[in-house]
């Protein structure tokens, strides 16, 4: 299949579950309720709020990283090599995500989710969230730096648009 | 120290909009041209394009509402901060090079001349230049309307000019930020984004420090009184819920690459080769600026739940109250500039592309041609749509302005991203996709302001921009694929074999 189209695929992917959730019936306060002492406050209240919707987030979640990862293949030229480094990526921030949501999970069923145990400041889902999901994108930073020679801007190939923009420029001179 | 407050708060913010004219001035100098008034004659360095890119990206938004958000509802708008890397790779692999090219070929000034080019369409730059422009009038109002308010905030506090009107702040805060994009364009605008974008980082890391220090346990013993009071709301879906949660990561990460002022500022490096540095640059002030963002949140939800702080009229307030009550004079002083600093960094790069679509794209897509004499009259629009956003700040309905911004961010994620963002980088892409995904962004998010001002609720509160952004880039897949595949060319396909 080619890039593109499986890249469509996932946006339909992704349309389809927003839709199963937007015929689902609610759950009430599953997007927040009023805190009960401050006025400007939300709180999320019971946590089974999400036991009908924790799946489609779930899967939600992992067509977005693989959606993102893809797309960023889109745009650079890889050899085999280079694709299992950007296959690496994107599994372990589908590992980051998936650790966060079992995290929450075990904090719910252990019922400690009001104490949890903390990592770095944070609860430890909310760590995994924060340190790993927004920090794992680095590694594709990394990437980009590292092989931008190799696999995003490659001296035969920019060589050549010179030539044609060489050759472009001098026809429209001779236009004018 | 203490008892001068208010006076050096205000001296900041003075000195700041001194230093934005003065930039203005020195930039005036240095702009001949239209080329250079839009593009800055395309030769700008790895630090300034880095800063100017995470500067025009962190509006005000992230100064004030992104704590508010953080106060009202918990952890849940951190989504929208932690999609920043992922967000700014997306802008980068897919747009950095690429349109750099596309620039590059036909010399361009704005992004509907780089569509022009790839789709071979004057109906294509045409509808690109209208669904910019109208994202611009809608979002350009509100960061005025926000600037005014913060002036008139700090005005009210001291004695000099306490009961300044909301008009005279508009007028105040407008008139420094039309100076320098007038006399000195794109240039002002990118040199102003570099000394924003470090008082930014500056304020960010001071203010992290201090909301540190709000409990005596740290992080820590915020973490643990935010959970104890509500579990959920320190989870990683905060109040919002999974799903909203979600739909936020998604458009956020990335609708980031539909935003013209920031992708604008990609064509303008020296070379093509300094992407590979302006991402890290970018990144990286990003990310420290976003810590003001989450520690002033935390730290007013812990405070206010521990009875430190008293309870808030509106979570608005969140920001400019810890600055007031927590920080030390002087700190509060460069974090309100770096809140104006938030602020006009966006607006001056909505300010550059909306009279780019003015002055050069609808006249070229209409008559063949841009106007002459365009560095005129790309000075005379820039005054004329900042006028034209000032008085639409100041006379529209109330909640018309955030619907606006919201309205003006949907539909650039929804034009830009199937358009430019995947149409740059895959051949199939036709014009008449690119037509009808345009046309569709539009139609779409009016619907959706429609629904919202209906009051028509969205189930678990999934961002209705998302839905949007995932409608337009289907149609644009569909459309692509079932019809004949576009004749590219050679120039376009020199481009896009890179």
């Amino acid at each position: 299949m080619k890039l593109a189209t499986w890249i469509f695929a996932l946006y339909l992917a992704m349309g389809a579950i927003l839709t199963i959730a937007l015929f689902l019936e609610e759950v009430p306060g599953s997007h927040g309720l009023a805190h009960p002492t401050y006025e400007d406050m939300s709180i999320g209240g019971d946590s089974t709020r999400h036991n009908q919707v924790v799946w489609l987030g779930t899967a939600l979640g992992m067509l977005q990283i693989t959606l993102f990862v893809s797309m960023l293949c889109l745009a650079i030229q890889l050899d085999k090599k280079q694709r299992v480094w950007m296959a690496a990526g994107g599994a372990l921030m589908l590992t980051v995500f998936v650790a966060m949501v079992l995290s929450y999970r075990s904090l719910l069923i252990a019922g400690t989710l009001a104490n949890p145990p903390i990592f770095l400041g944070l609860p430890i889902p909310t760590a995994w969230m924060i340190y790993g999901l927004g920090l794992t994108p680095v590694f594709f930073v990394a990437f980009y730096v590292v092989q931008f020679d190799s696999c995003v801007l490659r001296a035969e190939r920019y060589e050549r648009f010179q030539q044609v923009l060489a050759e472009f420029q001098r026809t429209e001179e001779d236009h004018v | 120290m203490e008892a001068y407050r208010n006076t050096i708060v205000f001296g900041c913010v003075a000195a700041y909009m001194v230093l934005c004219v003065v930039i203005g001035l020195w930039a005036m100098r240095k702009t001949k041209s239209a080329h250079d008034f839009f593009m800055a004659g395309r030769n700008l360095g790895v630090l300034v394009t880095g800063i100017a890119v995470f500067s025009s990206t962190l509006s005000g938004f992230g100064f004030v509402g992104g704590p508010a958000l953080i106060y009202k509802m918990g952890i849940s708008s951190v989504w929208m901060v932690i999609c920043a890397a992922i967000g700014f790779c997306l802008s980068f692999y897919l747009l950095g090079k690429r349109i750099w090219l596309f620039a590059a070929m036909r010399n361009s000034v704005s992004l509907p001349d780089v569509v022009a080019t790839r789709y071979k369409s004057e109906l294509s730059r045409f509808l690109m230049a209208l669904a910019i422009l109208l994202g611009v009038m809608a979002y350009l109002g509100s960061q005025i309307k926000a600037m005014a308010h913060v002036l008139q905030d700090i005005m009210s506090r001291g004695s000099f000019w306490q009961d300044i009107s909301l008009e005279w702040c508009v007028v105040i805060s407008s008139a420094v930020l039309v100076f320098y994009c007038v006399t000195g364009g794109i240039i002002a605008s990118v040199y102003t984004d570099l000394f924003q974008g470090l008082i930014m980082i500056v304020a960010a890391l001071l203010v992290f420090f201090y909301a540190y220090q709000a409990l005596p346990g740290g992080f820590a013993e915020i973490s643990q009184t935010i959970a104890a009071d509500d579990a959920e709301s320190m989870s990683p879906w905060g109040a919002l819920g999974m799903l909203g949660c979600m739909s936020w990561y998604f458009l956020f990460a990335l609708g980031g690459v539909g935003q013209p002022h920031v992708v604008t500022k990609m064509m303008m490096n020296k070379s093509v080769r300094d992407v590979r540095y302006i991402m890290p640059v970018s990144i990286i002030g990003f990310g420290v600026s976003a810590l003001l963002w989450i520690s002033i949140g935390l730290a007013m939800r812990a405070l206010v739940i521990k009875g430190l702080h008293p309870e808030l009229a509106a979570a608005d307030a969140a920001a400019p109250q810890f600055l007031q009550l927590h920080t030390p004079a002087l700190l509060a002083g460069i974090v309100f500039a770096a809140l104006f600093a938030a602020i006009m960094s966006t607006a001056d790069g909505f300010l550059n592309v909306g009279a780019a679509a003015v002055v050069h794209d609808i006249p070229t897509a209409l008559r063949g041609k841009s106007l002459k004499h365009e560095l005129f009259w790309a000075r005379i629009t820039t005054v004329g749509l900042a006028a034209a956003a000032a008085l639409f700040s100041l006379y529209s309905p109330d909640g018309m302005i955030a619907m606006l911004g919201s309205f003006g961010w949907g539909i650039f994620a929804a034009a830009i991203v199937p358009v430019v963002a995947i149409g740059l980088n895959w051949k199939r892409g036709t014009a008449l996709a690119a037509n009808v995904a345009i046309s569709a962004s539009l139609l779409i998010n009016f619907t959706v302001m429609f629904m919202r001002k209906m009051e028509v609720p969205i189930p678990y509160k999934i961002h209705e921009g998302a839905i949007a952004l995932i409608a337009s880039i289907c149609i644009y897949f569909s459309i692509s694929l079932l019809s004949k595949p576009p004749e590219l060319s050679k120039e376009v396909e020199a481009v896009m074999d890179v």
